[in-house]
């Protein structure tokens, strides 16, 4: 089957719950059953694999006092300069992938986050040292086709940063 | 004494001055996939860190590593494979960082990634993977 239609036929649900191993067994089956026949289905529960594991080893943040008070006005700055994006239209592969499972919407908040911690703490200079290492990398802005999802995220135990596009589903068969 | 040092500033070629505005840049173009072929003995440092993070691809190969050396807000440009091609401009350099514009270009010239990154000298690369057929592209792009 082609792996539009293992999208439009929820499949991308299925892999992350997959990925992150909380499918009973009869699902897990119907899963792997998938990965088999679809190439891009086995890249695509890859790399839900890789964030998952990557936001099961998120570091903790903690602040001081008087880090938490100069943090949370530049969050909120940032959030009102960042209005304008409202406007850009929405990424499905990437609302598919992070929003319409749960614990992965959990997940994911938890993430934004930590991305968004660790990027006003590193302009602040209070957290850059040891979140990008002295080799460290910083991902300023990423940009990716309408249609493709892109994940960002440093590998547990060693100074890379990844910036990981993920396919954009194939398009339907054009109908004569 | 202080004459000959005036007389040596101008003697001095302009192209000195651009050197020092100049990003020495390398890519290291790898094919990752789930296939025979193990991994490129070049590669093992880079693939040791992969694998540390969860990465469990059976294949590294390096195609290529081209690299270069580029002016401040100039484009370098490399052919990728299937016709893809990567654009980097490099946009400040200060104090030991690289702040590099990076882009990854479909074969029609479309955008398929385009991202800002900031890399200390002689430090650990940016990694970036587009989905390739078969397997993935891997980019880990390092600047000097």
């Amino acid at each position: 089957m082609a792996h539009w239609l293992h999208r439009l036929a929820g499949c991308g649900r299925l892999l992350a719950a997959y990925a992150a191993g909380e499918l009973p067994p009869a699902e897990r089956a119907q899963a792997e059953s998938r990965l088999r026949d679809c190439p891009t289905c086995r890249r695509e529960a890859e790399a839900y694999r890789l964030a998952i594991g990557t936001l099961r080893q998120a570091p903790a943040v903690t602040l001081t006092a008087d880090e938490a008070a100069r943090f949370w006005p530049d969050v909120a700055r940032r959030i009102a300069h960042g209005e304008d994006a409202k406007a850009r239209r929405p990424r499905p592969g990437l609302r598919e992938m992070l929003w319409d499972h749960p614990r992965l919407s959990l997940a994911s908040a938890a993430t934004a986050a930590v991305f968004l911690a660790a990027v006003t703490l590193g302009q602040l200079g209070l957290w850059g040292a040891w979140t990008t290492g002295p080799n460290g990398v910083e991902v300023i802005s990423v940009d990716v086709e309408e249609d493709a999802s892109v994940m960002v995220f440093e590998l547990p135990g060693s100074l890379l940063k990844v910036i990981w596009v993920l396919e954009a589903p194939e398009a339907p068969p054009a109908s004569s | 004494m202080f004459l000959l040092f005036a007389a040596a500033a101008f003697l001095v070629p302009p192209s000195i001055g651009w050197a020092q505005g100049a990003v020495a840049l390398k890519v290291q173009v790898i094919r990752a996939a789930d296939q025979p072929g193990g991994v490129d003995p070049r590669l093992q440092a880079l693939v040791r860190d992969l694998q540390k993070g969860g990465f469990k691809f059976s294949m590294y190969k390096l195609l290529d590593t081209p690299q270069g050396s580029v002016g401040l807000n100039q484009t370098w440009r490399t052919a990728l494979p299937e016709n893809r091609s990567l654009e980097v401009v490099p946009t400040a350099i200060q104090s030991g960082q690289h702040d590099l514009t990076v882009r990854v270009l479909g074969p029609t010239g479309q955008g398929l990634l385009n991202t800002k990154v900031r890399l200390r000298s002689a430090g650990a690369p940016v990694v970036v993977g587009v989905p390739l057929q078969p397997g993935v592209l891997i980019l880990a792009i390092s600047a000097n």
